[in-house]
């Protein structure tokens, strides 16, 4: 008898619950990439990337099955619709497939949309379940975020998918760009200190001239570049780099390259990166340093006079990768002047950088944490109101360096030739 | 009728077109039978059989006095007296103790229909013949050999040696039965006494086993298994001689579990060489064992086997229990006899360790375990098991622990995998697609995309025939093994991904969730995977995740309340005891000192604390300075 009941049980368990849920991989259409731009009347222009499995296993060279070679593996739809909700649904209309937005890898925003606020197409995007709080969330410098999904070629990746993967995977190579989760973006929005910042991605249009951003820092050799001016030729135009600043849910800057580096070092980011610098001994020629970061920065802040003074003790770590003019760097007596060199450059980046972020008044590396320390409620935090008095906040920056390696070699040797 | 050729073609046409039923010899019917069902055997006329073999057994009675009387008379006319005084003495003896037999109540129950086997053995060597004809259906039955000789006492003896052929040890029946009692008996002067039968067997048989009987159920256990019984006239008992000889498999090299390191020896057929083994290996004078017979039909000698000091005397006496109050008319395998033995549960596992190898078993009995080995089986079990026994194997103590440990785990994870695969893909795919990487999830749609089954139904079937290929494999002769192999791989590994049919992620599954399951041990653990395997699948098509926990957390709560011979299964898990270094992974054979605790053995110490004495101790040549 109990066997019988334990079986109808199960049966009934079997039978209503479950099976709507669930999807067959031919019934569902993945959608890889979103991208939402502001359209006339307050509408959203809602770019989707669905990917084509059937492409995807010719791309990976299946034989028999239905795959071309050199067919895309996705495919590109733009609707105009009041919401993203509503945009699913008349994708809907036109997709045979049920799309599934739980492998969506980035959204990307338009720079007019985000200037205008985002804050309406964040909210649905954390509580609607299928969104992730791990895709990355970009901001389209300069151009529609249509433009660049459309545009994005991928030079080596078959799948677009791993194309954002892969490059958001490596963004710790250079601190070029930093890595933006939509839970990073989302939680500053509603926390009482710090901003939200997204990854900016752009077109390449200066046709392979350099355009730099901003000029050089007094004895760095390297050039700062938002997307529109790095001098790139050929290959996929469509390029990561810099950082986008928020305030609240509206863009209100830009970092350029060096300034997202100088950027995730204050959020101890920063993995590794080069720096060329000029040498301090030939002024010609110039010495490449791989840096890291030492360890954490220090960060302290108090309050003085109303306006929060932050401290900032940065410790950088160098390899010696090139020396062009040969001087004998690797001895100590020499190597102190390099790492002067580098923590005078660093701190006037550091200090500019900060200047700049005070100047939009956002704070994505979130300095007001360590403001928060100085008050014994949150109230009284509150109440002080770190976001107004950011932009007048004194900073102090210290910067060390220590050369730690000389790379594989130990002396540069002089190239021998006719005198 | 005018034989006209219109005819003869209408004739024609009419045989070819006409059905006419086959002519063929009638043809054997396998039918109820008139004599069948137990009824009519016990009812009817047996009142009347039995009253007519009661007449019977008193006419023979009374032709053999008559026959003595005139021996008597003869002897008494012609002056012969003196010379045959004992002789007829004797039989007057013997006529003597025949007639108390015969007094009507006993013959009444005696010859009853169908209970020879209960009847004492008579005086009268002329009964107990035809009772043996009777039980064993001579001369019909060839096998059974009934010997009559003479021994050459004085008077002479009549005797008959009944033996089964093909069980026995022919020239051992003539060297050291035959001739003793027909040549060495020969000679003596002596009466016929009662204590004839102890003398011969003290003074004259010189087999190693000879016992005395009393019924015919002794008498037919002794012939059955290959001894010889001796019937002598006028005693009231028979004489049992082992003789045992029969044709059997040698002591082979195990091919089921094989190992590497460890002994190299598995059981035969033949149930003393199997516990020879046992003891060959533990040779304890503590180690005991009992022989019960089982089976009503065919007695079967199961033999129990344990440590007198160690294993826990209510686990002997328990499984003692249990085996002797089998009821069954025939057991042919400890496969067999585990089920009548076993708890009975819900899930279809192991509750005995099988094992052909008796190493295993010797260490087993060690720790405290009880092992039953049936006669004709050469796989031997061991009493009680725990769920983590059957991923043990043999060999795992001859190899460091770091190695038997990587193994053992592996094999937890074969099982694992074996198990759970299949449904959590399902589940993965079905319900749960952000789970999977983004690359992933497109190559399985990607795989998928010109497939025309539902993925469930694809692993359905590619397990199916997988299962069908193993089953061929194991079913199919020898010769054409070969042939699996290829079918197989062309049909699973090729064709069907070729054809579209699967997709080859699956294939992959399922060769994968193939392998894993063949890497357990125990070859009855494999299958409970293997059928879980289907279950857990089905709960998974149904509620994904949900549905694959909620079955294994069905399958962990009924494992958790299953027993095996009074030992909770999932021990030393759940309960929670001291493991003994031996569960998933194993310790260092020295760090051991306790037997496992769950079996409450009577010795729980295995070794002192400091077992590798010699580490206390100078190295040899220290210890002069």
């Amino acid at each position: 008898m109990i066997r019988l009941t334990a079986l109808v049980c199960l049966l009934a368990a079997l039978l209503t619950l479950g099976c709507n849920g669930s999807h067959e991989t031919d019934e569902v259409s993945f959608v890889i990439t979103i991208g939402v731009d502001a359209a006339p009347d307050g509408q959203l222009n809602v770019t989707y990337r669905l990917s084509k499995p059937a492409m995807v296993r010719g791309e990976a060279g299946g034989e028999g099955g239905g795959g071309k070679s050199g067919a895309e593996p996705s495919t590109i739809i733009t609707i105009t619709a009041p919401s993203l909700a509503v945009a699913r649904d008349l994708l809907n209309a036109q997709v045979a497939r049920v799309p599934n937005l739980s492998h969506v890898k980035v959204i990307v925003i338009g720079e007019e949309l985000a200037r205008r606020g985002v804050g309406e197409v964040v909210g649905p995007l954390l509580r609607f379940r299928e969104f992730r709080g791990s895709m990355f969330v970009h901001v389209a410098d300069n151009t529609t975020a249509e433009k660049v999904i459309r545009t994005n070629r991928p030079v080596i990746e078959s799948l677009p998918a791993r194309w954002v993967e892969g490059m958001m995977a490596s963004a710790g190579e250079t601190g070029y760009y930093p890595r933006a989760f939509l839970h990073d973006f989302y939680m500053p929005m509603k926390a009482g200190s710090g901003s939200p910042y997204a990854v900016m991605t752009g077109l390449s249009s200066s046709g392979g001239e350099a355009r730099p951003a901003a000029g050089q820092t007094a004895g760095e050799k390297t050039d700062e570049f938002l997307s529109g001016g790095v001098p790139v030729r050929s290959g996929n135009p469509v390029l990561l780099i810099g950082t986008a600043l928020f305030r609240g849910d509206k863009m209100v800057g830009k970092l350029t390259s060096e300034e997202t580096r100088m950027f995730l070092i204050l959020t101890g980011e920063f993995r590794r990166g080069f720096l060329t610098i000029q040498d301090p001994l030939q002024p010609a020629s110039v010495v490449d340093i791989h840096l890291r970061l030492g360890r954490k920065p220090k960060i302290a802040a108090t309050v003085a006079d109303g306006r929060p003074v932050i401290d900032i003790d940065v410790m950088l770590e160098g390899e010696i990768s090139a020396i062009s003019s040969g001087v004998n760097y690797e001895a100590r007596a020499y190597n102190q002047l390099l790492e002067e060199q580098i923590s005078a450059i660093i701190r006037q980046d550091l200090e500019k950088t900060i200047r700049y972020m005070q100047q939009v008044g956002s704070d994505p590396a979130n300095l007001g944490k360590y403001v928060r320390t100085q008050f014994r409620t949150y109230g009284e935090y509150r109440d002080f109101d770190f976001e107004s008095r950011f932009p007048s906040a004194v900073v102090n920056v210290k910067v060390t360096t220590q050369i730690r390696r000389t790379g594989l070699m130990r002396i540069t040797s002089p190239i021998r030739g006719p005198e | 009728m005018v034989d006209n050729s219109l005819i003869k073609i209408f004739n024609f046409v009419k045989r070819i077109l006409v059905f006419r039923p086959p002519s063929e010899p009638s043809r054997f019917v396998l039918g109820e039978g008139a004599d069948d069902g137990r009824e009519s055997e016990t009812t009817g006329d047996d009142g009347l059989w039995s009253a007519v073999r009661e007449l019977e057994a008193l006419s023979r009675f009374g032709r053999r006095l008559e026959t003595t009387m005139d021996k008597a008379r003869a002897a008494l006319t012609t002056g012969e007296w003196p010379s045959q005084d004992e002789t007829l003495r004797a039989e007057c003896a013997a006529l003597e103790k025949q007639w108390r037999e015969l007094r009507p109540l006993l013959l009444s129950y005696d010859f009853s229909a169908d209970n020879l086997t209960e009847r004492p053995i008579s005086t009268s060597l002329e009964e107990n013949r035809r009772i043996i004809e009777a039980l064993y259906k001579l001369p019909t039955n060839k096998d059974v050999v009934m010997r009559h000789i003479t021994l050459g006492t004085a008077p002479p003896l009549r005797a008959t040696l009944v033996y089964m052929e093909g069980l026995t040890d022919g020239k051992f029946i003539t060297l050291g039965v035959l001739q003793p009692l027909m040549l060495l008996a020969g000679g003596r002067r002596e009466p016929l006494t009662g204590e004839m039968l102890s003398r011969i067997s003290e003074e004259i048989l010189p087999g190693s086993h000879v016992k005395m009987l009393g019924t015919f159920r002794e008498v037919q256990s002794g012939i059955n298994s290959g001894d010889t019984v001796i019937f002598l006239d006028g005693a009231g008992e028979a004489l049992e001689v082992e003789t045992k000889g029969w044709e059997h498999r040698g002591v082979d090299r195990p091919l089921i579990e094989q190992s590497i390191r460890g002994s190299q020896v598995a059981f035969s057929e033949n149930l003393r060489v199997n516990t020879g083994l046992i003891r060959s290996m533990l040779r304890s004078s503590d180690l005991v064992t009992e022989l019960i017979p089982v089976g009503t039909r065919s007695r079967v000698s199961c033999a129990v086997m344990y440590l007198n000091s160690v294993a826990n005397a209510d686990l002997v006496a328990e499984i003692k229990r249990r085996v002797s109050k089998i009821n069954t008319d025939y057991l042919n395998d400890s496969g067999h006899l585990e089920q009548f033995i076993e708890d009975r549960f819900i899930l279809p596992l192991p509750q005995a360790l099988s094992t052909e190898r008796p190493d295993r078993v010797a260490v087993h009995l060690s720790e405290g375990r009880v092992g039953i080995i049936v006669e004709g089986s050469p796989f031997a079990m061991v009493v009680p098991a725990n769920f983590f026994t059957f991923f043990h194997s043999g060999e795992d103590f001859s190899l460091k622990p770091a190695a038997a440990n990587f193994l053992r785990f592996l094999r937890l994870f074969g099982t694992l995998i074996s198990t759970v695969l299949p449904g959590l893909y399902i589940a993965l795919t079905y319900f749960h697609q952000e789970a999977v990487p983004t690359g992933l999830a497109l190559a399985i749609a990607a795989a998928r995309e010109e497939v025309p089954f539902p993925a469930w139904f694809e692993i359905f079937m590619m397990e199916v025939s997988f299962e069908l290929i193993r089953e061929a494999g194991v079913r199919i002769p020898g010769i054409l093994g070969s042939t699996i192999g290829i079918v197989g791989a062309i049909i699973l590994g090729q064709a069907a991904v070729a054809a579209q049919i699967v997709s080859p992620i699956i294939v992959i599954l399922v060769a994968i969730t193939g392998l894993a399951s063949s890497i357990i041990p125990e070859f009855r653990m494999a299958f409970f995977a293997r059928l879980s395997r289907f279950g857990l699948l089905l709960v998974s098509v149904t509620m994904g995740l949900v549905g694959l926990a909620s079955g294994l957390l069905v399958m962990t709560v009924a494992l958790c309340s299953m027993k095996s011979f009074g030992l909770p299964y999932m021990v030393p898990i759940a309960p929670r005891t001291v493991s003994g270094l031996d569960v998933v992974a194993r310790g260092e054979v020295w760090r051991r000192e306790r037997r496992p605790d769950p079996l409450n053995t009577r010795d729980p110490s295995r070794q002192p604390e400091v077992s590798r004495e010699w580490e206390q101790e100078l190295p040899a040549g220290e210890d002069e300075k």
